[in-house]
């Protein structure tokens, strides 16, 4: 059984402008131990499906109309806010987008880390706690950790927050670790490091890592699967060798042609014509279809469905019907 | 922090600096100063001798420091009224100023806190729109309108405390109720705004992530963030509570520096008016430097730099 | 039921539901805010009597909610056997104006200092800020006081105690927005197309901080009717005969043993147009600008 294992999950924003269909309809699963990129740009949806499945959406905007949430065979959806909070932080583990905020500005790193490790697994005495810690922010590959305890978090550079946090998310040994774009706020040099850390964590743990980023060529790099996020649905998922293989969504591809190649110098980026759309006047049919090059009359009438175009590779476009 | 308070303290001293200037400048601007500080009643001869101790016959800028020095040595003449140093009245009377003061500010706090907490939390509920509406009333009622009904009511008809001096801790509670309402009100709506906003901040939503619960979230997490804001407002507040502390002491006849300075002023006894007013600002002052320390020590970035 | 009674309630004196601001005022408000400004405007052809006229004949006459008031006098006379009412409705136009000019004159100095401060950053702006900050914790009143003592009470001592002090909160609230505002692309622009530095200030920043200049001022108009009252109670306000809400009450107080409704009555009246207009403000403020929820 798959640990995670969301299902037909619709999650909407009741805003003063309208209701917004931030996840509409979305299914997708991940191994224990595995990774599962999730790929989109700004505004498609993917935080909002992080959200949910931590049952943390803006209040009272945000509610999750219908679907499940199956994480370890339980449904997240229906349960207690006390059940959530012995969830949340143990068995998953968040690493959030921008360091710089994440953490409280008023505590001492020590407080701030040794907060989950105290409410979950129940130590209490300072000493054994601080030796937890500390060993932790060794995993995390901080320098000089007993200094650092002390620091609040002006103090420290953005890549030794972001590392924190990451020592925040598996401080308890989760099972699931949801990261989203945790990169994009560091300096490029440090992003590196920062991926390879959390590579390394993910497979001495053997926990599983929900990723989400706009980056499809990072997504190829360090995930098992990909799932293609489009205005609140899943255009496309599979295997990243078939994916990768064999892109067909005219989205996903549109994605990989605008990644640079390394090997040659191109004057100009092919970028996807058009604006994202706006969710809360979708078209009728395909939303994709406004900027699609190869956009049909049936891709203006009906949404597609989910084709398989083989085993564990499945595309929601009329091309492939 | 040591770098912050100095320069804070500085700012501070600046501020006084500026309204004894404005006071020094004022009062010669009245054409003869000496006059202005004359009792209505006062010969020829007593107007000299006052012009004389104020170094009228002086150039501006010795008068000017000849001021600041009698400021410094706390020497504001002579009342005209009880003909008592003006020093030994302020000294008297600022005592009990400062105690009805402190007791509204303990009160204050006590309440307004979790008023404000609470109406961030309930948003949308109807204990978000009373708390709401009790602020907007605070804020709008003016203290001698609210003293005057809680004496009649309270005091009058019911009979329950006296209706005004200082006799026994029975007769702080109506000063107090009144001088709070307006400071809790404002505390409130403050603390309100600051709590909703730090509610949606990445750092709040992170520790939930981290499976905080909701209590520590609110009361530790979320509540000394949003009180450092709520300070950087304090000035505000402070001179609104001071003005308010004037009123009511002057309604329930306290007596304080607040009163001293209204019969002062009807009498027009400047040197009395000028004390006061020189020692209120000084206490303006001195708050403001108690929430700053309070400040730098709630919020680490001030305290470390 | 709670919730209909509260959708009612709140319709009517803060005129939202909530999570949504409504396109219309609160009724209340709005209507308490035109009858002042109708009464201060046309006061004279409203009044029933002339306020500052005694008659001490009818001296000290009751309210008609009294046994022994009429409709004579509506809200009894004063110890000269002044007309309440009329002398009420008159006071309007003294709260109302004191308010207007002392928020209009702070208005014009704060918003050009913070005009100044953001176009030419440096050390002007540390200037004006210096100033500001150390204006911020002198209480309005003591500025008032000094005023009235040398000078003697008067009409324009208030309002000049109050724009002193409303100036600095004006330039404070609105020099971070005017900055960010310079720092915009429109601006820049302009500034490569050679507008004058006056240009800039006055046809790009000042247009783009017009809502929130409206809105402090809106939110500020209960504060300054507030204040006068408190100077004029104090006796350093607007100077007697000129009838004013503040100095009815002090006056009401020498008799408040036995006519209460003497303080009590114009009390009202400032806590009435205050409450209105501070109501008022607030659904201003969630309309136009709600990120100034700070104020």
């Amino acid at each position: 059984m798959a640990l995670l294992e969301i299902e037909d999950l619709h999650t909407y924003l009741y805003t003063r402008w309208g209701t917004v269909k931030a996840v509409d309809g979305t299914s997708f699963s991940l191994e224990r131990g595995k990774t599962l990129g999730l790929v989109g740009e700004s505004g498609c949806g993917k935080s909002m499906t992080l959200l949910s499945i931590l049952r943390l959406l803006p209040w009272p905007a945000g509610r999750i109309v219908s679907g499940r949430i199956l994480f370890d065979g339980e449904d997240l959806v229906q349960k207690s806010e006390g059940e959530l909070e012995k969830i949340r932080g143990k068995r998953i583990g968040m690493i959030p987008q921008d360091p710089y905020t994440s953490l409280n500005p008023v505590f001492n790193i020590e407080k701030q880390m040794t907060e989950p490790i105290q409410i979950h697994l129940g130590l209490k005495k300072r000493q054994v706690l601080k030796e937890r810690v500390t060993e932790i922010l060794r995993k995390v590959r901080i320098g000089d950790p007993e200094k650092r305890l002390e620091c609040y978090p002006h103090q420290l550079s953005g890549g030794m927050r972001q590392r924190v946090v990451g020592g925040i998310s598996i401080s308890c040994n989760p099972d699931l670790i949801i990261a989203d774009e945790p990169t994009t706020a560091l300096d490029v040099s440090v992003q590196a490091q920062y991926i390879n850390l959390i590579r390394d964590i993910q497979s001495t743990y053997n926990v599983a890592l929900l990723y989400v980023s706009h980056d499809l060529s990072l997504i190829f790099r360090i995930c098992d699967q990909v799932a293609v996020m489009y205005a609140g649905k899943i255009v496309e998922k599979g295997s990243v060798h078939e994916i990768f293989k064999e892109t067909l969504h005219p989205y996903s591809r549109a994605l990989v042609t605008s990644i640079p190649p390394v090997d040659c110098d191109i004057e100009r980026l092919p970028s996807i014509p058009g604006q994202p759309p706006k969710l809360f006047a979708l078209p009728q049919g395909c939303y994709f279809a406004p900027r699609c090059p190869h956009a049909m009359d049936k891709c203006r009438q009906a949404y597609p469905e989910e084709f398989f175009v083989s085993e564990g590779h499945s595309v929601s476009c009329w091309r492939y019907a | 922090m040591r770098s912050f308070i100095l320069r804070r303290l500085l700012q501070l001293f600046v501020t006084l600096f500026v309204f004894l200037t404005i006071m020094f400048f004022l009062v010669r601007m009245t054409g003869n100063p000496a006059e202005a500080f004359a009792p209505t009643d006062a010969t020829p001869e007593d107007i000299k001798r006052i012009a004389a101790g104020m170094g009228l016959d002086k150039p501006l800028y010795i008068q000017y420091f000849l001021y600041l020095k009698d400021i410094a040595t706390g020497s504001f003449g002579q009342s005209h009224k009880s003909l008592r140093p003006v020093s030994d009245l302020l000294l008297t009377h600022s005592i009990n100023t400062i105690k009805l003061a402190a007791v509204t500010v303990v009160l204050s706090i006590i309440i307004a806190i979790p008023l404000g907490v609470v109406a961030a939390v309930k948003r949308f509920t109807l204990i978000e729109s009373s708390i709401g509406v009790f602020a907007v009333f605070g804020m709008s009622v003016p203290g001698f309108w609210m003293g005057i009904i809680l004496i009649e009511l309270i005091a009058v008809r019911l009979g329950l405390v006296p209706a005004g001096g200082m006799s026994g801790p029975s007769s702080y509670i109506l000063p107090a109720i009144t001088m709070s309402t307006l400071l809790i009100a404002g505390l409130v709506r403050l603390l309100r705004s600051s709590m909703i906003d730090t509610l949606d901040s990445d750092f709040v939503r992170f520790a939930r992530m981290k499976g905080v619960r909701k209590r520590p979230l609110i009361w530790k997490h979320t509540l000394r963030n949003a009180l450092l804001p709520v300070l950087g407002f304090a000035g505000v507040q402070i001179a609104m509570f001071l003005t308010g502390s004037v009123v009511v002491e002057t309604v329930f006849a306290w007596p304080g520096l607040g009163r001293l300075m209204y019969s002062a002023l009807i009498e027009r006894d400047l040197p009395v008016v000028q004390g006061c007013v020189t020692l209120f600002v000084f206490f303006a002052i001195f708050i403001n430097l108690l929430v700053d320390i309070l400040s730098s020590y709630l919020d680490p970035r001030i305290r470390l730099g | 039921m709670i919730r209909s009674i509260t959708a009612i309630f709140s319709y009517l004196i803060r005129g939202g539901r909530g999570r949504s601001v409504p396109r219309f005022p609160p009724i209340i408000p709005a209507v308490i805010i035109s009858i002042t400004i109708i009464c201060a405007l046309f006061g004279k052809y409203i009044a029933p009597y002339d306020p500052e006229e005694s008659d001490l004949i009818n001296r000290l006459q009751p309210p008609v909610w009294h046994e022994e008031g009429d409709w004579s006098h509506p809200l009894g006379t004063d110890k000269l056997g002044r007309d309440m009412l009329s002398r009420i409705i008159i006071g309007s136009r003294v709260s109302l104006s004191v308010a207007v000019l002392a928020l209009a004159l702070g208005a014009f100095i704060g918003v050009s200092a913070a005009l100044m401060a953001a176009y030419f950053r440096g050390w002007v702006e540390n200037v004006i800020m210096r100033v500001v900050e150390s204006l911020q914790p002198l209480p309005i009143i003591f500025i008032g006081m000094i005023l009235a003592i040398v000078f003697g009470p008067s009409f324009w001592n208030v309002i000049i105690a109050m724009a002193f002090i409303v100036w600095a909160r004006y330039c404070r609230s609105l020099r971070g927005e005017a900055v960010s505002i310079m720092e915009r692309d429109f601006v820049l622009l302009a500034k490569v197309a050679g507008a004058s530095s006056f240009r800039i200030m006055f046809r790009h920043l000042l247009p783009n901080i017009a809502n929130t200049i409206m809105v402090l001022i809106t939110l500020m108009v209960g504060w300054a009717i507030l204040s006068e009252a408190v100077l004029s109670f104090l006796g350093a306000g607007i100077p007697p005969p000129t009838p004013s809400w503040g100095r009815m009450v002090s006056e009401g107080r020498d008799y408040v043993a036995t006519r209460l409704w003497l303080s009590t009555v114009p009390g009202t009246a400032v806590v009435l147009v205050v409450l209105a207009f501070n109501m008022f403000g607030d659904w201003l403020r969630d309309r136009l600008d709600p990120k100034l929820r700070q104020m």
